[in-house]
């Protein structure tokens, strides 16, 4: 049975993550086109990053474009498996079916 | 409410969350850039068609050729910038189809060929206008009402008013593409 996520059920980092699963398997978004899709702050963004990325969720990719420095973002395959089930949780406390405490971190 | 001390209600609200980020984060990637591209397109029908109403033989030509090299420099150029900021090996596939569409168009003119300026026009024009009306089916719906809409008002032109065709074109058709463009690129922001 699937268990919700505590890393993932935080508002945020919510949202972030259903932005980044629903791009292609090797997609990447830069940074700030994230902040904008998302409406957040760079501050906010980037603590609910770090958080998401210290569980493995995500991969963050510093890198130069045009002598520019740009940070992109993707989902790891942990972190997709991760949303799918949190998603799964989620569906099933709709339908009544209890669903076991998450192992995965913290809200 | 569950063990986690999630009511059904949040749950009900988280998921709804989900749906509408994932909604708008693939809507929002799949049009990135398109608003311009399309209003980029409707000058170039404004300033071809007045070309081929108000000039003849080869300066229609070459007004026609500078129109649409500039309009893909444009497009090529709004196209490297938003790459920039997502990086989607899947997002080739749409590049991909426009450069299948203008093959076909290609290909069309060539065996129906000789025809007149207008069907030609016309032809080229509702292939294109094809184009729109599958991003509309697969990406969102402002597509599909402008690509069926400017087919049906050139169809109507080349039909009713061959004589004016050019003109009709020019503003119903590269009208329609650059209203249509700029709602885009406002809805879109």
């Amino acid at each position: 049975m699937p268990s919700l996520d505590p890393l993932i059920h935080q508002p945020v980092r919510l949202r972030v993550m259903s932005a980044l699963a629903s791009l292609g398997r090797e997609a990447q978004v830069e940074f700030t086109y994230l902040r904008d899709l998302l409406e957040l702050t760079d501050g906010n963004l980037g603590a609910h990053l770090r958080r998401l990325e210290e569980g493995g969720y995500v991969r963050l990719e510093k890198t130069f474009v045009e002598r520019k420095p740009r940070t992109y973002v993707e989902a790891t395959a942990q972190g997709r498996e991760a949303f799918v089930r949190h998603v799964a949780a989620l569906e099933e406390v709709i339908r009544g079916i209890e669903p076991p405490s998450g192992q995965g971190g913290e809200s | 409410m569950s063990a986690n001390g999630l009511s059904a209600e949040e749950a009900r609200s988280a998921l709804e969350t989900v749906r509408t980020v994932e909604r708008q984060t693939r809507r929002a990637v799949s049009l990135r850039g398109g608003g311009p591209i399309v209003t980029v397109w409707g000058v170039v029908w404004l300033v071809g068609y007045l070309g081929s109403y108000f000039l003849d033989g080869i300066a229609e030509g070459l007004l026609w050729m500078l129109a649409n090299l500039l309009g893909a420099a444009a497009t090529l150029t709004i196209v490297a910038r938003v790459a920039r900021r997502v990086r989607d090996p899947a997002a080739g596939r749409i590049g991909l189809l426009w450069l299948a569409l203008l093959l076909f168009a290609a290909v069309i003119v060539w065996v129906s060929w000789p025809l007149t300026y207008e069907l030609m026009g016309l032809l080229i024009a509702l292939v294109m206008m094809f184009g729109y009306v599958v991003m509309g089916i697969f990406v969102d719906r402002t597509f599909l009402w402008l690509g069926s809409g400017v087919s049906a008002l050139a169809v109507t032109g080349y039909l009713l008013l061959p004589q004016q065709f050019e003109l009709w074109m020019a503003f119903l058709g590269g009208g329609a593409l650059v209203g249509g463009g700029l709602y885009i690129t406002r809805r879109w922001r």
